[in-house]
């Protein structure tokens, strides 16, 4: 049990960094989703956001969700096969920000300045796919390449899946039913806060996007 | 004293170094400026340089983008399918439009007013990688891929992609670029080059007493304990506290903590190892119960970990407590508003069907550092097109419970430090920071950018002409043809002249079994239907010298049937012994005459009675004739000779016995 609380882990922690004062800690609700915002230590009225949530990445010009998956049947010897590719990214928008703003200056600091989000650094372990379901398997086997996060903001992270003819029939089954799905893909990244005892801290946030989001947006042509 | 010189050295090429890199870019205070991420210049905080993170498919100067996708077809007559595969080929370039620079402009004046953007980040380094499931490097789908590894660093700079597929990736790729997010996207990881914030403050201790610590001594007694890097930060506090360690500190403002934090850390490296090498103890050293308060490593870890989680459980249950009051506001509020029966639905919903995130989680792995995120994903993109049932304020998310302990553990070194330790922190440190930015293909709007190709390429193409002897075996070339020589002439188009020439004999018709193949290539030739035509002659050498050569005939068949003009042909002799008997011949003779390219051709035969009064003559005449003169002279036994005179022939008989 106490192996399972207590890992030991030389991370590669950095001797500076940005750090962020634990007390000044404010959570703000934006459009359904809520913002979590420090100050910086050293910096009067600097304003940072905890990452806020994974995204699929839209195309910036047609606003497409940046999703698809193709499937083939068997043909000359070559058996069936399905691909699926997905971008994510995280972050505010450009009117998110403003807003998480205006209400920081409201309620809490009027000369706050949100500047963008917090200087984070990607858990070794990368990107996870967890869930206890069998898409949950498949898409684990299925991964492509699982690299480390993009650590700012708008930076989009693709992810390409090959299933084979079983993958792909439990791929169409959960497009058909995926309220059924609990396969997640989840990110966690690691910020430094400064505690009101003057410790320094690394502290995990963990980002998710559940597969059942993917599929509930995802277009397939037939 | 060398010692002291050594440790200096090493302490200031660490934390002091400053490099001839001009752009000197603060990593501590990034800042978005809206599609951009900006860092500020170390020496005017009003400067600012951008990243160049907006990787995309280049565009030549027509407007069209760098980037082909062409698929191609091998014939292969042995197969109902041809063979073939796919050629890629991108140009990605590192780049950052007018257009986004403007905004990120517009956005930094919000964030900093008077601040300028002067330009990019220069990257130090950099890599480039594809992320497809079919461009994948030594996949199931690819022969060879090109251009990953080396990334361009500049802004503007480009990267050429080019990916060889097989026949089904070429076909599955070429499907994926139907659809709007094809399965190929290109990945950078750049390294960025920048300083550190500088600490006006100046540490300075002394090793001989900081060794004298109780902690310390006992670390560095043979078998002495693992410690743990806050159990080492601690006791350096309690030096510090107690002037073993000085800490000369120029301006109130100062993060003594980072200062202190840097120091600690220099202060442990110098002293101690990590433990198994890595920081990382092994399994002895985790339940050794000899350790700092007679604890073993593991348990002091494990309180270490309980105490931030019970810190941050405390957090939580305040921020739990004031949910469920801002809950109880808001449904009094719905309350009121439904009684007063008005339909609105806004402020009285905060769950969704489509939550991005559940609290703990499902998975064990999830349990204690989820993050509470949106209700939907996508409620919070810009430009996000779908409708959004969430119109009330979200929860306050709780603070994450760490479920891992992030501690490193250290032994001390065998060898001892002496004399002082002294860190001044003025100064810009250098450092590296890592980005990853990813970008898909999309849609390539470029219809000549998609090509498929027949590789059937006419300059590769030889037409083969095969020539057969019609009607003919060996023994004719024994008996009255000494050779036939066929020539082949295909004029090209362009002019061009291909003469092909096989010469026929007994030997080689022999051994190639009466095949015989002339061949001709392409030289100009566009009309690909008068390609095929070319003209032929034969010329026929027979026995006796006797040649005749055909006219040129045009055609356009893959063989050419030769056949002789002149064939042997027999005329049989009989005559009836009754008949000499009667009317007492001695002999009899027939003599045959007949014209052959202009020349007169002689053929004898002798009937004998005592022998023979049966026999042929072979003649070479023209297939569809049989023409010739023929007399027949008849020897009595009286010494009298009759003859016939000559007379015209066309039979195949000749009857020699009506004297």
């Amino acid at each position: 049990m106490k192996t399972g609380l207590a890992l030991f882990l030389l991370l590669p922690l950095p001797l500076f960094g940005q750090l962020l004062e634990e007390s000044s800690r404010v959570a703000i609700p934006v459009k359904g989703t809520t913002v979590v915002v420090y100050a910086m230590v050293d910096c009067a009225h600097c304003y940072y956001y905890l990452p806020p949530a994974l995204h699929i990445s839209q195309r910036q010009d047609t606003q497409v969700l940046e999703a698809s998956f193709i499937s083939w049947e068997p043909e000359g010897g070559s058996p069936a096969g399905g691909i699926f590719h997905v971008l994510t990214d995280w972050g505010l928008p450009a009117r998110g920000e403003d807003s998480v703003q205006r209400k920081l200056r409201a309620r809490y600091d009027s000369l706050a300045v949100l500047s963008g989000p917090a200087v984070v650094r990607a858990a070794d372990e990368g990107v996870r796919i967890v869930g206890k379901d069998n898409l949950t398997t498949i898409l684990t086997r299925s991964v492509q390449r699982a690299q480390v996060p993009p650590s700012t903001p708008g930076a989009r992270m693709a992810l390409s899946f090959r299933f084979d003819a079983d993958g792909v029939q439990e791929f169409k089954r959960c497009l058909r039913d995926p309220d059924s799905v609990t396969a997640t893909l989840a990110v966690t990244y690691y910020y430094r806060l400064r505690s009101a005892h003057g410790a320094v801290l690394d502290r995990p946030v963990t980002l998710q996007l559940p597969f059942k989001t993917i599929l509930k947006q995802l277009n397939v042509t037939p | 004293m060398k010692k002291i010189l050594c440790v200096c050295i090493t302490i200031l090429t660490v934390l002091g170094v400053q490099t001839v890199y001009s752009q000197k870019v603060m990593l501590d205070e990034p800042v978005k400026a809206g599609p951009l991420t900006v860092f500020p210049d170390v020496s005017d905080k009003n400067a600012y340089y951008y990243v160049t993170d907006k990787p995309r498919i280049a565009t030549a100067a027509n407007g069209k983008p760098k980037f082909s996708f062409l698929k191609y077809v091998d014939n292969n007559a042995a197969n109902k399918e041809g063979d073939g595969g796919g050629l890629v080929h991108a140009v990605v370039v590192l780049e950052v439009t007018d257009e986004h620079r403007k905004l990120a402009e517009r956005e930094l004046q919000r964030i900093k007013p008077g601040a300028i953007l002067k330009g990019p980040i220069l990257f130090t380094d950099g890599t480039i990688a594809l992320i497809s499931s079919i461009a994948n490097k030594d996949g199931e789908f690819t022969k060879q891929v090109l251009g990953i590894g080396k990334a361009p660093i500049l802004d503007g700079h480009q990267a050429a992609i080019s990916v060889l597929l097989n026949k089904q990736g070429a076909k599955i790729l070429w499907e994926s670029f139907k659809t709007p997010t094809p399965d190929m996207s290109v990945s950078f990881e750049m390294t960025m080059q920048g300083y550190r914030s500088p600490k006006r403050v100046k540490i300075e201790a002394n090793f001989e007493q900081i060794y004298e610590s109780t902690v310390f001594q006992a670390a560095a007694a043979v078998n002495g304990p693992v410690l743990l890097s806050g159990e080492i930060n601690s006791t350096f506090e309690d030096m510090r506290k107690s002037g073993a360690i000085k800490v000369e500190q120029y301006g109130e403002d100062e993060d003594l903590e980072k200062a202190l934090e840097t120091a600690y850390s220099k202060l442990t490296s110098m002293m101690f190892d990590p433990a198994s090498g890595t920081g990382s103890p092994n399994l002895g050293q985790l339940g050794a119960s000899a350790g700092v308060g007679g604890t073993s490593l593991l348990d002091r870890a494990t309180t270490r970990l309980n105490e931030e989680r019970n810190s941050a459980r405390t957090q939580n249950a305040a921020i739990r407590a004031e949910n469920r009051t801002a809950a109880d506001r808001r449904s009094a509020a719905a309350t009121t508003t439904s009684t007063a029966g008005t339909t609105s639905t806004a402020g009285t919903s905060t769950t969704s069907t489509t939550g991005s995130t559940t609290t703990g989680g499902t998975d064990a792995s999830l349990r204690d550092d989820v993050r509470i995120g949106p209700r939907r994903a996508m409620d919070v993109s810009a430009g996000y097109t779908g409708g959004s049932n969430v119109s009330g304020p979200a929860e306050i998310p709780q603070v994450d419970v760490p479920s891992i302990s992030i501690v490193a553990s250290y032994q001390m070194k065998k060898v001892r430090q002496s004399g002082k330790f002294s860190i001044d922190l003025n100064k810009y440190t250098v450092d590296n920071l890592v980005m990853r930015f990813d970008e898909n293909f999309g849609q390539i709007k470029c219809t000549d950018c998609f090509r498929e190709a027949n590789l059937e390429d006419p300059l590769y193409v030889q037409r083969d002409v095969f020539a057969y002897l019609d009607g003919f075996n060996s023994e004719d070339f024994g008996k009255y043809i000494n050779f036939a020589n066929v020539t082949v002439r295909k004029k090209h188009e362009g002019g061009d002249v291909t003469n092909q020439e096989i010469r026929i004999d007994k030997t080689n018709f022999n051994t190639t079994g009466n095949t015989f193949k002339v061949i001709y290539g392409w030289k100009n030739d566009a009309d690909r239907a008068k390609w095929l035509d070319y003209d032929y002659k034969v010329a026929w050498n027979y026995f006796g010298g006797f040649t005749e050569e055909s006219p040129w005939i045009t055609t356009s068949m893959g063989s050419v049937p030769v056949s002789s003009p002149y064939v042997r042909k027999m005329l049989d002799i009989e005559a009836d012994p009754a008949v000499f008997e009667e009317k007492g011949v001695r002999s009899a003779e027939v003599k045959v005459t007949y014209t052959l390219g202009g020349k007169e051709q002689v053929r004898n035969f002798r009937l004998d009675p005592k022998k023979t009064l049966s026999g042929q003559i072979d003649l070479l005449m023209p297939a569809q004739a049989l023409a010739y003169e023929y007399e027949i002279n008849w020897i009595l036994k009286t010494g009298k000779t009759i003859s016939t005179g000559k007379l015209p022939g066309t039979s195949s008989l000749i009857f020699a016995d009506n004297l």
